[in-house]
């Protein structure tokens, strides 16, 4: 669809957006559960300050509720929703605009396909919803499983927390721990533990694409972050790094 | 015509009624709010602000341990079979995103001048009769004041703010713009440098442009162009188009 290289200098788009302060997390939470302001405290026993991860469009924090329970709480960073919806806006006339071009033909369709299905990432209660209907269509998967809402507001979801790993992280440990040996990568990963990333994603990826209609982007985020946790213990030694558990909360962010 | 054409027109052009007539009815609530709770009018006292309190903190806990106990999944599942049996994907137009790409471009040029599925209803683009997740407060009172960023959802942009958008922009794009002419003659340079500016314009440019550069990229091959190379440590012998 775009040449490959382009497509190389896409894939280091990450997510390591800047967090926004801990006063504008506060208000949203606060004004969602309308609840006065300063009173966080006095419905949950406590909250991280500190973000776990920030994304493009919404940042993660940890809580504890007051009967005990950690949850993950996902607050959608200032003006995004506005700001998405200029953009799209913008991309669309630019992609109207560009289109007659021989090379350009798929960009409009892309623009088009692209914001309306993904789009929904702007408003978080369409984002709790999806969690649901993916925790639903993965039921009968052992392997694999999303984190569970249970409350949702346009810019705010409470939802489980699920401990997992990013996939691209995992490699990134191996790579360097090969590269330590003067290997690569596919030396020193175990052959169960690739050939269960390996299918179990394709299979994860596909089915949310063809089957359950959608579209993921990054799709290396949520492949193992939620199946990292029943895969069995690496079975050679491995510098602490490989193993130090980066809870990693958050999906398509 | 499809019947699943058809039913989908006919699902946009009755959204709206449904949607109007429906307007009063409440979502399938998870707690209800204590009948001591509904208060008249006038500013929350202390007590009805500690009653607030005390029912959201309550109603938290209490909706965690449904979902932890999966009675949200059985609710979801019955949920589910009334509703034709496939749990549906929603886009944030307010629109089932089971649609045939020609027939949205269709609907844009009849109800929009931008080539843009129109917003039906921006804060909760639901159909009503899904599950509801958020909760309400059905006292007379508000307990937080409103928040800017919040109510902006409903705004519709207008073209003075996607002028000085597009303005903004394109002081970003205009690196990757202005040597557009050199990337079409030089493989090196754009192999090498131009599709880097790009992905760093998109990197700058905010949410939306991060996400179509993620999209794009794993509309590629994702896993034939990184994760085989990685686990068996070659690529593959033929190109990406023949594979």
């Amino acid at each position: 669809m775009f040449p490959s290289a382009l497509c190389d200098a896409l894939s280091n788009l990450h997510n390591d957006a800047p967090a926004h302060p801990w006063d504008f997390t506060q208000t949203q939470v606060e004004s969602s559960l309308d609840i006065p302001p300063g009173s966080l405290f006095q419905v949950f026993k406590a909250f991280d300050e500190q973000p776990l991860a920030s994304g493009s469009v919404a940042q993660v924090h940890r809580a504890q509720l007051h009967s005990g329970e950690v949850i993950a709480a996902k607050v959608r960073h200032p003006r995004v929703s506005q700001l998405i919806e200029m953009d799209f806006r913008l991309m669309a006339l630019a992609a109207a605009a560009v289109g007659w071009l021989p090379a350009m033909r798929t960009v409009k369709d892309s623009v088009y396909q692209f914001s309306h299905a993904m789009a929904a990432q702007a408003h978080l209660n369409v984002e709790g919803h999806h969690l649901e209907v993916l925790n639903y269509n993965f039921r009968n998967w052992d392997t694999v499983r999303f984190p569970r809402p249970f409350y949702a507001s346009s810019s705010v979801i409470l939802e489980t927390f699920e401990e997992g790993r990013i996939v691209t992280g995992i490699l990134d440990d191996f790579d360097s721990l090969a590269r330590s040996m003067n290997l690569q990568g596919s030396d020193v990963i175990p052959v169960e533990e690739a050939k269960f990333i390996v299918t179990t994603g394709v299979s994860l990826y596909l089915k949310m694409l063809l089957l359950d209609n959608l579209m993921v982007s990054t799709i290396f985020q949520i492949l193992v972050i939620y199946i990292f946790s029943y895969l069995p213990s690496l079975a050679f030694p491995v510098s602490s790094p490989l193993l130090e558990s980066y809870i990693y909360r958050h999906l398509f962010m | 015509m499809t019947n699943r054409r058809r039913r989908s027109i006919l699902l946009v052009a009755l959204y709206p009624l449904v949607n109007v007539s429906n307007a009063s009815t409440s979502n399938t609530p998870i707690a209800t709010l204590p009948t001591s709770m509904t208060l008249t009018g006038g500013q929350p006292s202390e007590q009805d602000i500690q009653n607030r309190i005390e029912f959201v903190k309550t109603t938290l806990s209490d909706r965690l341990h449904y979902v932890l106990q999966g009675k949200r999944m059985l609710d979801f599942h019955a949920w589910i079979q009334e509703q034709g049996g496939e749990a549906k994907i929603f886009s944030m137009h307010g629109v089932d995103v089971n649609f045939e790409l020609e027939e949205l471009q269709n609907l844009d040029r009849d109800i929009n001048l931008f080539p843009l599925p129109h917003k039906i209803k921006s804060r909760d683009p639901f159909l009503p009769d899904r599950l509801n997740l958020s909760f309400g407060n059905n006292t007379q009172h508000s307990f937080h004041p409103p928040v800017k960023s919040i109510s902006e959802d409903k705004n519709v942009p207008t073209t003075l703010q996607l002028s000085l958008r597009a303005t903004k922009l394109s002081f970003h794009f205009a690196p990757a713009l202005s040597t557009a002419w050199l990337a079409l003659i030089s493989k090196r340079f754009r192999r090498g440098v131009w599709y880097k500016w790009i992905a760093h314009c998109l990197a700058e440019s905010g949410a939306a442009f991060i996400k179509w550069g993620q999209y794009v990229f794993f509309l590629t091959d994702s896993f034939c162009l990184v994760i085989v190379p990685f686990f068996f440590g070659t690529s593959f012998p033929s190109s990406i188009p023949h594979t």
